[in-house]
């Protein structure tokens, strides 16, 4: 591995101004050397300016031709940097704080971590590759970009945190797995794919979804009415992910799609449902 | 190359508006970042302004049509179009199912409808009419469309048929440089073909205007050539369309070629759109409930919808819309009759005229491409025969020349004394005699033009904007006699008091819409 460490100088002076940091992936960083990585270009607010003005970088004197082989590693107060790792393919990248908007939207392979919290988009439209986050997530994690109907289509996301709202909406391949819990409208317009939820969840999970599955390992407090109860099994095996242990209120929906989608809520936390 | 002459394109106004509005995940695609000459912008199939004149100019188009603008929205499209840069542009004034024109056609004084249409045309700042499933758009406020030519309109004594030939009339008795520009009813649907051929029969016996024998222009006429009585015997009718149109010289038309992309449909046939969006629940691109979609009634004057649609190479429907266009293009044997369009966002973007050339130019291209699509488009239509390939004067013709001549602009397609200096020059990187074999480089070459000049001015070098003038929007005036406007004045103050929104002094477009305009004064017969 060829690391990139990138440290930032001095607190940003205005934080009110997004940075737009889309340059910071392994796939741009690939064939240059550190000198020309420095003078990459990110924009703040409507100013340009040089990567080095704002990080302090070291690492290898040339990043090599592959960019499985780079890893970058963020330390800063970066919560308002935006687009970093979008549409990367391969590498690493470690982020040693929360980060702003778009994280790893678009990417299509290798690793991002988080070792804060995460704002919206994070993995928009994904197609592969991992993002580990091990603070909590925004709205909109592993969704779709504004107005797009087709949203994350492949690769894993973890959060050991909580999220927000919009978890997973339009998605068409992959797993989401969340530690904590989320609020509403989980899987919103789900087509394809899994999200499980080990904490509790607020309501709306599911609307409209037309396929896929939702497990709460959790307490989903309200449950739309456009769902309807089917029947308890004892575990439930999931594909990529193992075997978890039981039972299950199954439940199918939504009735104002197609009928297609299931929701597995674990049943001693979720008898008031079926009441 | 003269510069090119797009005849319809959505480039400008609400419903275009709309259409951005509408797909956010479709300019993403496609940023334009400023340079020190141009500004920034968002692309695809509905174009930020500035990136539309760009668009063009790099295809090295200097001039382009907005074809659907109603007349209450009028300012906002001349907004729209001051701020597209370097082309030339002017816009069509919708007629097809104005209150004032439906409910005096039956009783009709021609000096009052003449005198109506040349008011609108100077109110609206319009190019020439166009009607848009005429009728049917009025029709389309109660829930209902018109499906013959001779249904009724809606409460009025009106028929589409009264209307087309009514309007027809107008057209030639102004002396419009124009003809009616006509999107036919049944759009879209298959078995129109029947009601295209009707459509253009009742027209034929109109006197053509000075210095042009055509009474019509019949746009994306793919879309109103279908035959067979559901999508499942979906097939070609445009033989016997084109045929017409060979033995007939009263009849132009432009393509609206469809090409395999994602792209958003826009018109002002909103009965139209409302059964696209049911059409979307069913494939396979869309959403389970369907595409998003918005659809409107603009007052007295018209309606209009927005789909997104998704072209696939291998649903047969798609295959076959592919296969007419071309099939137009390549069995009118009198080019002047006919020239390229997607109906820009409709069939395509129309930043894939490129592609529409080399499918021209070469077989082979044409041929790998049915090779690619659904079986569909071999079986169902003609294409797979037509051995034909243009030539550059050929494709001169039908992306500029024809253009031109339609709109009857005397200063654009050609580059003989008085025209303007409008030019485009590709390199294509490969002998000129050679290029049906070399398909790609067609492309390549007229993707990005090696220098476009507007107005003398070089624009675009190497396909960089190098200078982003402005340029000038067309615009027609009919020179009337004073008596023809007396009886109808107190009509048209009356119908405003009781049933616009907007009062008359605030209707009409003023001079400051047009900082930079092309006047056309006809005389009127």
């Amino acid at each position: 591995m060829k690391q990139f460490i990138l440290t930032q100088k001095k607190p940003v002076i205005n934080p009110n101004i997004p940075i737009e940091a889309d340059v910071i992936s392994p796939d741009i960083f690939a064939k240059k050397s550190i000198e020309e990585i420095k003078k990459l270009i990110i924009w703040r607010g409507n100013r340009q300016l040089a990567l080095e003005e704002i990080f302090s970088l070291s690492g290898e004197e040339h990043a090599g031709d592959s960019p499985a082989e780079i890893e970058i590693l963020l330390t800063g107060e970066l919560s308002k940097y935006k687009h970093i790792g979008e549409k990367m393919s391969e590498g690493k990248i470690t982020i040693k704080s929360s980060i702003g908007m778009h994280l790893g939207s678009l990417m299509s392979g290798g690793k991002i971590v988080v070792e804060g919290d995460t704002h919206d988009f994070a993995g928009a439209n994904m197609t592969g590759g991992e993002i580990h986050i091990q603070g909590n997530a925004g709205h909109y994690l592993g969704g779709s970009m504004r107005g797009n109907w087709r949203g994350m289509s492949g690769g894993k996301i973890k959060v050991d945190g909580n999220v927000l709202n919009e978890c997973g909406i339009w998605m068409r391949k992959g797993i989401i797995e969340i530690a904590g819990s989320a609020t509403m409208f989980l899987g919103m317009h789900l087509h394809r794919g899994t999200i499980i939820v080990h904490g509790d969840v607020i309501e709306r999970a599911g609307a409209e979804m037309t396929g896929g599955e939702i497990i709460i390992l959790g307490k989903l407090h309200k449950n739309l009415p456009s769902f309807e109860f089917k029947e308890t099994i004892d575990e439930l095996p999931i594909e990529g992910y193992g075997t978890i242990k039981g039972p299950f209120l199954v439940f199918v929906g939504d009735y104002a799609e197609r009928k297609q989608g299931k929701m597995f809520l674990l049943k001693k936390k979720n008898e008031h449902l079926i009441d | 190359m003269p510069g090119g002459v797009d005849i319809h394109a959505h480039i400008a106004g609400p419903k275009v508006n709309s259409g951005r509005l509408l797909r956010p995940e479709d300019h993403i695609i496609d940023p334009l970042k400023k340079t020190a000459v141009a500004r920034s912008g968002t692309g695809r199939s509905v174009p930020s302004t500035y990136y539309t004149g760009y668009a063009y100019a790099r295809l090295g188009y200097t001039f382009a049509m907005e074809p659907a603008m109603p007349p209450l929205e009028a300012r906002h499209t001349h907004e729209e179009l001051m701020d597209i840069p370097i082309i030339d542009k002017g816009a069509y004034t919708l007629l097809g199912s104005n209150w004032f024109v439906l409910e005096r056609i039956s009783e009709m004084n021609k000096d009052e409808m003449a005198a109506f249409v040349a008011w609108l045309l100077k109110a609206s700042g319009g190019y020439s009419i166009k009607l848009v499933n005429p009728g049917g758009e009025e029709t389309w406020a109660w829930g209902k469309n018109v499906h013959t030519l001779d249904d009724l309109v809606g409460s009025f004594k009106a028929t589409p048929r009264k209307i087309i030939k009514t309007l027809a009339a107008v057209n030639e008795r102004l002396s419009l440089p124009q003809t009616i520009h006509l999107h036919t009813n049944n759009l879209g649907i298959p078995g129109n073909h029947d009601v295209t051929l009707e459509t253009m029969n009742a027209v034929k016996g109109i006197k053509p205007g000075k210095g042009r024998k055509t009474n019509m222009h019949l746009t994306h006429i793919q879309f109103s050539s279908y035959g067979g009585k559901g999508w499942n015997d979906f097939c070609s009718e445009a033989p016997e369309i084109a045929h017409y149109i060979n033995k007939n010289d009263h009849v132009s038309c432009d393509v609206g070629q469809i090409i395999f992309t994602n792209t958003t449909t826009m018109t002002a046939d909103g009965a139209w759109e409302w059964t696209l969006r049911g059409i979307t629940e069913h494939l396979a691109w869309s959403p389970r409930s369907g595409s998003k979609w918005m659809n409107t009634q603009v007052e007295l004057e018209s309606s209009s919808g927005v789909v997104p649609y998704i072209f696939r190479r291998k649903n047969p429907v798609n295959a076959v819309q592919w296969a007419i266009g071309l099939e137009f293009l390549l069995m009118i044997k009198d080019l002047n009759k006919v020239n390229i369009s997607t109906d820009h966002p409709n069939g395509g973007p129309f930043t894939f005229y490129p592609t529409i050339f080399s499918w021209l130019m070469s077989k082979e291209a044409r041929d790998r491409m049915l090779s690619r699509t659904d079986k569909a488009a071999k079986e169902k239509t003609s294409l797979a025969e037509l051995t034909r390939e243009f030539s550059l004067a050929e494709i001169a013709q039908v992306s500029r020349v024809s253009a031109s001549k339609i709109l009857g602009l005397k200063n654009k397609g050609h580059l003989g004394i008085g025209a303007d200096a409008d030019i485009a020059i590709y390199d294509f990187k490969a002998p000129l005699n050679e290029l049906n074999k070399n398909y790609k480089a067609v492309e390549k070459g007229f993707a990005k033009a090696a220098y476009t000049i507007k107005d003398g001015e070089l624009v675009l070098k190497d396909g960089e904007i190098v200078s982003s003038p402005f340029g000038r929007t067309f615009r027609v005036e009919a020179n009337i006699p004073e008596d023809w406007t007396l009886q109808i004045r107190d009509a048209i103050e009356d119908r405003f008091r009781k049933h616009y929104t907007v009062s008359l002094a605030n209707y009409a477009v003023q001079k400051e819409y047009f900082p930079n305009e092309e006047l056309i004064t006809t005389e009127p017969r």
